[in-house]
């Protein structure tokens, strides 16, 4: 379970945070949507402790880990996955040395049978016949496969997805989707996953959080965000250039 | 009255009006003098005490010992392979050079058995690793705060971070171990050939006999110099490692970031390297 309250974060002068309060149930696929720049993958960074909030508390399965050294976010890192919204493959390694280096860091096997395993992940994301490829071998939407795989090697009790469909083909974002669902039904997993994929978010979405100038602007099930009648969401769905939405 | 006092007034006040406004010029001017080398005190302070907490990280990750022998050995490779033939090149030209300044030196006083002696001393003790040390620092610290700076804009540290690995152990370890090793390598290398250099310019260029060069190398007694010039290639080659991967690790703001970096870097590490030096020296002696 993680629980933000009343986060505050600004960059020099630009406030990009202003009290977001929500809590991530577990084993409930989250996706968190809203304007580009209105700071998701920030708030996303601070869930994974790679940045502190100005003001307020991150609470991860009961403790406050807001002040936490990175010691001790080590611990609970290998429980919480987060694939970034850039692709970060190590790009002096191979893909299938990218998703074996957790496993032979954290499980303590040997060097072939970590490389063995990883061709089980790329396969759960379409990649396994590109295993022996450098990341600069591949185009972009396939390196996000290849970083989706990476995170979930070490069996996450969450994962944390930032655009995991975005630049990606249809066929490919349905793959994910997929994959998504699975994590969250099959695998008893917690999913958070931030997008702007309609399709995906009304396809796979227990429950949506729409942030808007700094704060949940809208929090609840597909379904009322469906039948909202907000205006700036009406535009947020509609994709409409004019309206009352100030990006 | 009234008309006096309506000519010194003014004056008065500006008289008075003059010397805080002096004053103030003064002061200003005081505070912009200093103010840049308060800044850059303060700058020094955290680049200094950035480096020795990057250190403790390292012996702290280092104890247990646990390598992560794919990224050493790669390392090893890449610090080795990269610098090898710079050292050689300079280390030729230089073990020359120095027996050509005191070659020419000892054949007007005479005193030619001499000459294996001094070039020896200068070259193992001092020149050798020194120079050695800078070409390394231009080359593979260069290089690495480069790499590290790049793996940093483009989140590949934050990645390892995610995956609950520590970067320092990851990443800064294997090249502390590498650095350490090699320039302790290459300084043995680079000794062989400056003496080479050395041998070949004595015979060719300046004329005396080489095996009067020999003799006077070997009955120099040169062992305790060209150990502290192995132990000084150890310290030279922490310290660039540390400095290369404390700048590398904290480049912000894309490609020029990288760019300032590695710049900090080299001059850094130069002057790293002289300290070093001094302080070998200085508790050797
Ligand atoms: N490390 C940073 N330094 C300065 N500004 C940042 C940093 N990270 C994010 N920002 C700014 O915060 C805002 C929100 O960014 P982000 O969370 O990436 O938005 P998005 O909702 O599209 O994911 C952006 O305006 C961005 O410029
Ligand atoms: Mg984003």
């Amino acid at each position: 379970m993680i629980a933000f309250q009343g986060i505050h974060k600004s960059f020099g002068d630009k406030v990009v945070l202003s009290g977001i309060d929500l809590q991530i149930r577990d084993r409930e696929i989250t996706f968190i949507i809203g304007a580009s720049g209105t700071g998701k993958s920030v708030l996303m960074k601070m869930a994974a402790g790679l940045l502190t909030p100005d003001s307020g508390r991150v609470i991860v399965d009961g403790e406050d880990v807001t002040d936490f050294g990175e010691d001790r976010w080590q611990r609970i890192r290998t429980r919480y996955a987060l694939v970034f919204q850039h692709p970060n493959l190590f790009d002096s390694m191979t893909l299938r040395e990218n998703v074996a280096l957790p496993l032979r860091k954290h499980r303590g096997i040997s060097r072939k049978a970590a490389f063995f395993a990883a061709i089980e992940f790329l396969a759960m994301v379409g990649m396994e016949d590109k295993a022996d490829l450098m990341p600069d071998e591949v185009g972009p939407s396939q390196r996000k496969r290849v970083s989706i795989a990476r995170a979930l090697t070490l069996d996450p009790t969450c994962a944390i997805l930032d655009e995991p469909t975005t630049g990606l083909d249809v066929v490919a974002s349905r793959t994910i989707d997929d994959l998504i669902s699975r994590l969250a039904r099959e695998l008893g997993k917690t999913v958070v996953v931030v997008s702007h994929d309609l399709r995906s978010i009304f396809g796979v979405a227990d429950r949506i959080i729409f942030l808007y100038k700094g704060r949940v602007h809208l929090d609840g099930p597909s379904q009322a965000f469906h039948a909202s009648r907000d205006p700036v969401v009406r535009q947020f769905i509609g994709g409409e250039p004019d309206g009352p939405m100030e990006t | 009255m009234p008309g006096r006092s309506l000519d010194t007034g003014p004056a008065g006040a500006a008289a008075a009006s003059r010397r805080p406004r002096f004053l103030d010029a003064v002061s200003a001017a005081l505070a912009i003098a200093v103010r840049p080398v308060g800044k850059g005190f303060l700058d020094a302070c955290t680049i200094v005490g950035g480096m020795t907490l990057l250190q403790v990280r390292i012996f702290r990750a280092m104890i247990p010992p646990s390598f992560d022998y794919d990224e050493t050995l790669r390392q090893f490779e890449k610090v080795g392979v990269r610098s090898l033939a710079v050292v050689i090149m300079t280390s030729l030209f230089v073990g020359a050079l120095m027996l050509v300044q005191t070659g020419n030196f000892v054949r007007d006083t005479g005193a030619t058995s001499m000459v294996g002696w001094a070039t020896g001393l200068t070259v193992l003790a001092e020149v050798g690793p020194v120079l050695i040390g800078l070409m390394f620092s231009g080359r593979v610290g260069a290089n690495n705060t480069a790499e590290l700076g790049t793996m940093t804009i483009t989140e590949q540290v934050d990645a390892l971070r995610v995956l609950g690995i520590d970067p320092v152990r990851h990443l800064v370890v294997p090249r502390f171990v590498a650095m350490c090793v090699m320039l302790v390598l290459l300084t043995c290398i680079g000794d062989l050939f400056a003496i080479t250099g050395a041998a070949i310019a004595c015979q060719l260029i300046v004329g005396i006999d080489v095996r009067v060069f020999w003799q006077g190398l070997l009955e120099g007694h040169l062992v305790g110099e060209f150990v502290m010039g192995l132990v000084k290639g150890f310290f030279f080659g922490g310290a660039i490692s540390i400095v290369s991967c404390y700048w590398g690790l904290r480049v912000e703001g894309g490609a020029e970031g990288v760019g300032r970096a590695v710049n900090n870097s080299v001059v850094t590490s130069a002057i790293a390297i002289f300290v070093v030096n001094f302080l070998v020296t200085m508790l050797w002696v």
